[in-house]
């Protein structure tokens, strides 16, 4: 605790040097323009809206809680704000005191006429220092189709460059190269460690309530850290703080509501929505399966107070989970709770300050009421983290971030109780597990010149693995089945197991090799102390997390990175080709056929080695007009190695795939009517077949002689949606949407995986004398029809 | 774990399908295959000696003939097993394996040796079995006059870490859902107290219902384990990545030498 609150106070400190009377600094004729920058109809900050100043020909981009500060010589400027769906703003600004000027900005949808693109200053994507970030759009994400009807971004994070995932109906996604427990997942800045619904159908994210959604795939800013690949930052609306509004949908598994509005008009507002999933309901009535329930559901609250621009609170809260049931005595539930308190102050108008308070947790639970093997079994997952960012623009060219964050985990990887008199079980709990991670870091955005931009920092990462707890000491950590423990130490609450320290250096540069494209470079350094207890390709949510400990080293990963950005006919098109290469040292793999559930010596399974990733990018997206949508190709290609298995060889990763091709349109035939169509292709992902098979008894025991050295057929699919929005009366807000869409258009049979059985025939009755074997392509969704109607108001 | 699977399933088929394919895979090599097992039972012991197959193969595979096969203990015995039919080697003498001396299995076979050494745990015997009828199950008997239980009373030593391998018979005959399912355990989390487990099979009246109790060694948890997450693999998309089954030969063979007490007993269904 010590360390935490010595560093705060170095932050803290440094943020009060910076908060001393700034105008010493400057000449006397400096002046700060700041402000935030709004949806004109319902006051929601808008993030990363580029601001352009004239005659400078230099700008600024509003930050993620939508505010901007531009500081220059006294003087007239000509500003415009731009942001992608919405029109231009300019404004002619006399500077000749500090000024605050808060812009709102009109949506595309709400203007009535069409309008003209002549917006010359939407070349943000070029113009930017950062790389390898997209954002999702989510707007759009609504038009296009949708398994059972219901708007995924994780869907479509799925098909961006550079993305993989395992295969359709599952959450996980894997950005260049890594695993899926190495993408760190924020909603409104608070971790969610699982985001699948019904293993993965869906996700957590409820498409109606999110505000942005971007994700890093290199060049992640050294505010971040914590895993080694990505970054997805999903920010929620604070909620219309204009008039109250709301929107709902009804669609083939699912139905969700969300209610918006002020609390006090432009002061404060609110935002509830919720989700529930009606497999059930749908369950009751087929009569194989009519003992069983399986549903889900989701929670978003969020409040604000933005008393000026100087102080604004928020408070945002999610709790998901998902029930199964099976007949009267099992049942699992599983699901993620998350809370953010932030408080965005600005010290002045050059020094914006974002404190954040961040509780997540995560929990699972199995339980089977019979009897004589009653239990309960519970693991969890608890997180406290403490923020503080602090953004210093002191002139047009030059910014500086710097913060600290502190975060407390208690892990609990499994707890068993009896609950019945009779059962044969005994309570048993598995060790907690404690950590203290730090992060401090420094960084800063320069425009060199009007060609070069740089971004460098780095972040100085500290984890402590720390008590109450024992730790043994083995003779032989990796021999998981005869292993001996020579020696247990006892560590106190707060005394530390093991601690490691890593410098994550950062670096970004732009060359702008003329108005319309430019040149990118990027390096970055990622370290991540937590790691994912699962050995299967998709993470399932049984799956438990464990802290860097005396067995288990923080796993790090370089990674480098070029592109080109070019933007055509006035930006109306934008392209990107990327190319990168990763190397990742001591990624956490297990030992073959571990065991990985409730296993007090896990340690002992732990497996780490190295993941080499590298591949080509090509991205081309249009933004504007009546065809929207984007283009995404990835070359790539990911091998692991980990001393002991697969006999020492390397071998490509589960989700490696050489080729990835994804289109993604909508096309507004009329204002009533817009089309939207996917398709997909990919190289069918790495498996691992039997080559042979041996007679133990009567068993008939698979033979192995790679792992992942076949791969499943490739997968493609298209889908096609149409959604109607019925002209709705002038005088009345209500408008109704309807989505009709067809998933798997030409019913394609995608493989999802291969196993083996027995031969046998459909009704499951063993074919001859048992020693025939068969192997199963298992697909899973054939052409899907379906249909969902929105509203909104 | 089981469970979970059951749970995937029950997701998945609300969407999924599936279809027999015929596996395009290399040749490998064949492999020895050594099925081996010494019990406290006073009997002639039995080492089977086979090869791998490839995976489409059909029929069982053959024997392998004219190796030599013995089994020491720590105590200057050596036990010498004669080809009885082609690849299965049985012991010359009938002996029982004594708890607490180790046991090594030698193989030696087209110019190679193959061993393994296992200790002989403690046996630990059960209490009682009794039966009775499964109200649910006689309403609706899957098998019809199959709905008999039989159930295991014992007393599970808490002060020594035990794994456990269980056969069940019906009429003398092994019923392991022919060869897909394995039932094992480790003791960790039980309180001692088996107080009528029912067997996992149905019987019918005038059965016999038997039951096997084995105290394994951690190898053998380990071997019987891995062969039950292979079995119910489902290729590595949410159970772990398939892989060959641990052994505790050496020499590059496949298989198991089991070395285990046994405990078992048998109820008469008589009603």
């Amino acid at each position: 605790m010590k360390t935490i609150a010595t560093l705060v106070l170095l932050t803290l400190g440094i943020g009060a040097v910076f908060a001393q009377s700034p105008d010493k600094v400057d000449t006397k004729t400096q002046y700060t323009l700041s402000g935030y920058i709004k949806d004109a109809a319902s006051a929601e900050e808008l993030l990363y809206v580029n601001v352009w100043v004239e005659p400078l020909k230099s700008g600024a981009t509003s930050n993620n809680y939508g505010f901007y500060s531009l500081t220059l010589p006294a003087g007239t400027y000509q500003l415009t704000y731009s942001y992608l769906g919405y029109q231009s703003l300019t404004k002619k600004v006399e500077l000749n005191r500090n000024l605050e000027l808060n812009v709102e900005l009109q949506s595309d949808a709400q203007t009535l006429q069409e309008v003209e693109i002549t917006d010359k200053k939407a070349d943000h994507a070029v113009r930017e220092v950062a790389m390898s970030r997209l954002e999702v759009p989510i707007a759009q994400v609504k038009k296009l189709p949708a398994l059972l009807g219901e708007p995924d971004i994780i869907k479509t994070i799925q098909t961006l460059p550079g993305v993989t995932s395992a295969g359709e109906g599952t959450s996980s996604f894997f950005v260049r190269g890594g695993a899926a427990n190495q993408n760190l997942i924020l909603i409104d800045e608070a971790p969610v460690y699982d985001v699948s619904h019904l293993f993965g159908i869906f996700s957590v994210f409820n498409a109606d309530i999110l505000k942005s959604a971007e994700l890093y795939k290199g060049g992640i800013p050294a505010k971040f850290g914590g895993r080694l690949s990505s970054l997805l930052e999903v920010t929620t609306k604070d909620g219309n703080a204009r008039q109250l509004s709301g929107a709902g949908s009804v669609s083939t598994l699912a139905a969700k509501a969300s209610l918006e509005g002020p609390i006090v008009k432009d002061k404060a507002s609110f935002i509830v929505a919720a989700r529930r999933s009606y497999v059930d309901l749908i369950m009751k009535q087929i009569p194989d399966v009519k003992d069983n329930s399986v549903k889900f559901y989701d929670l978003n609250g969020k409040v604000n107070w933005k008393i000026n621009n100087n102080n604004r609170f928020f408070l945002a809260a999610y709790a998901g989970r998902d029930v199964f049931k099976f007949g009267d005595n099992f049942q699992m539930d599983w699901g993620n709770k998350t809370t953010t308190l932030r408080w965005n102050h600005l010290f002045n108008e050059r020094l914006f300050s974002n404190s954040t308070l961040v509780y997540s947790d995560f929990d699972y639970a199995l339980e089977d009421k019979s009897n004589l093997d009653g239990f309960r079994w519970e693991a969890n997952q608890k997180e406290y983290s403490l923020k503080q960012d602090f953004t210093w623009f002191p002139n047009p060219d030059f910014t500086v971030q710097f913060g600290y964050q502190g975060t407390y985990r208690r892990f609990q990887p499994g707890d068993i109780r009896p609950n019945s008199d009779n059962t044969i079980f005994k309570p048993t709990v598995l060790q907690p597990n404690f950590a203290l991670e730090h992060g401090l870091y420094l960084s800063a955005e320069q425009k060199v010149s009007s060609r070069l931009g740089l971004q460098y920092g780095l972040r100085f990462s500290v984890f402590q693995n720390m008590g109450p707890g024992t730790v043994f000491t083995y003779a032989n950590a990796s021999d998981n089945v005869n292993f001996v423990i020579t020696d247990s130490t006892r560590y106190g609450r707060g005394e530390t197991i093991v601690s490691f320290a890593n410098p994550e250096p950062r670096f970004a540069a732009r060359y702008q090799l003329n108005p319309s494209s430019s040149l990118k470079l990027s390096y970055n350094r990622m370290v991540q102390y937590i790691h994912l207890i699962s050995n299967s390709t998709v993470p399932i949510p049984f799956n438990t997390w464990a802290p860097s400990s005396p067995y288990l080293k923080p796993q790090k990963a370089d990674q480098v990175a070029i592109g080109y950005f070019k933007n055509f006919d006035q930006n109306t098109w934008e392209f990107s080709a990327e190319a990168y290469y990763k190397k990742a040292q001591q990624v956490t793999e297990f030992a073959d056929n571990a065991n990985i559930f409730f296993n007090e010596n896990i340690a002992t399974e732990y497996r780490q080695g190295d993941a080499t990733s590298y591949g080509l990018e090509f991205f081309l997206r249009r933004n504007v007009g009546n065809l929207r949508g984007f283009m995404s190709y990835t070359l790539s290609k990911t091998d692991i190695a980990i001393p002991t298995v697969n006999d020492n060889k390397a071998f490509p990763a589960n989700y490696d795939r050489r080729h990835s091709f994804n289109l993604s349109l909508t096309y507004e035939l009329s204002p009533k009517w817009t089309l939207g169509g996917n398709f997909t292709y990919a190289t069918g992902r790495p498996i691992t077949l039997p080559t042979g098979k041996y007679n133990y008894g009567n068993y008939q025991v698979n033979l192995y002689s790679e792992r992942n050295g076949y791969r499943l057929p490739d997968f493609h699919r298209m889908d096609i949606a149409a959604t109607y929005t019925p002209t709705h009366k002038k005088d009345r807000r209500w408008e109704n949407t309807w989505v009709f869409g067809v998933y798997n258009a030409y019913n394609r049979q995608n493989p999802f995986t291969i196993y083996t059985r027995t031969k046998q025939d459909k009704d499951g009755k063993i074919i001859g004398d048992g020693t025939e074997k068969e192997a199963r392509l298992v697909y899973l969704f054939s052409v899907l029809p379906y249909a969902t109607w929105s509203f909104k108001f | 774990m089981k469970n979970i699977l059951f749970g995937l399933l029950a997701i998945a088929s609300l969407f999924a399908c599936e279809k027999t394919i015929q596996l395009d895979v290399k040749q490998v090599e064949e492999i020895l295959i050594i099925d081996a097992k010494v019990t406290t039972d006073v009997q002639q012991h039995v080492v089977k000696l086979t090869k791998s197959q490839p995976f489409a193969s059909k029929g069982s595979s053959a024997g392998v003939s004219g190796a030599q096969v013995f089994v020491k203990d720590d105590a200057n015995h050596e036990y010498r097993f004669v080809e009885k039919e082609t690849g299965v080697y049985v012991s010359e003498t009938a002996f029982a394996g004594i708890t607490g001396r180790t046991y090594t299995l030698m193989v030696n076979v087209g110019g190679k040796t193959y061993t393994a050494t296992e200790k002989m745990n403690k046996i630990v015997p059960y209490d009682s079995l009794t039966y009775r009828i499964d109200e649910e199950e006689k309403l609706n008997p899957k098998d019809s006059g199959r709905y008999y239980e039989a159930l295991l009373y014992v007393h599970e030593p808490q002060e020594t870490q035990d794994f456990y391998l269980f056969q069940f018979y019906r009429n003398g005959k092994l019923e392991n859902d022919e060869g897909q399912t394995v039932f094992f355990s480790e003791d960790k989390l039980l309180n001692g107290r088996v107080d009528g487990l029912p067997f996992p099979i149905f019987y019918a009246s005038n059965d016999v219902a038997k039951i096997e109790i084995f105290n394994i060694s951690p190898n053998a948890y380990k071997f019987y384990s891995d062969l039950a997450s292979s079995l119910g693999s489902d290729g590595g998309i949410f159970s772990g990545q398939p892989a060959n089954v641990y052994t505790n030969l050496s020499g590059g063979a496949k298989g198991f030498f089991l070395v285990a007490p046994v405990a078992s007993g048998s109820v008469k269904i008589d009603y």
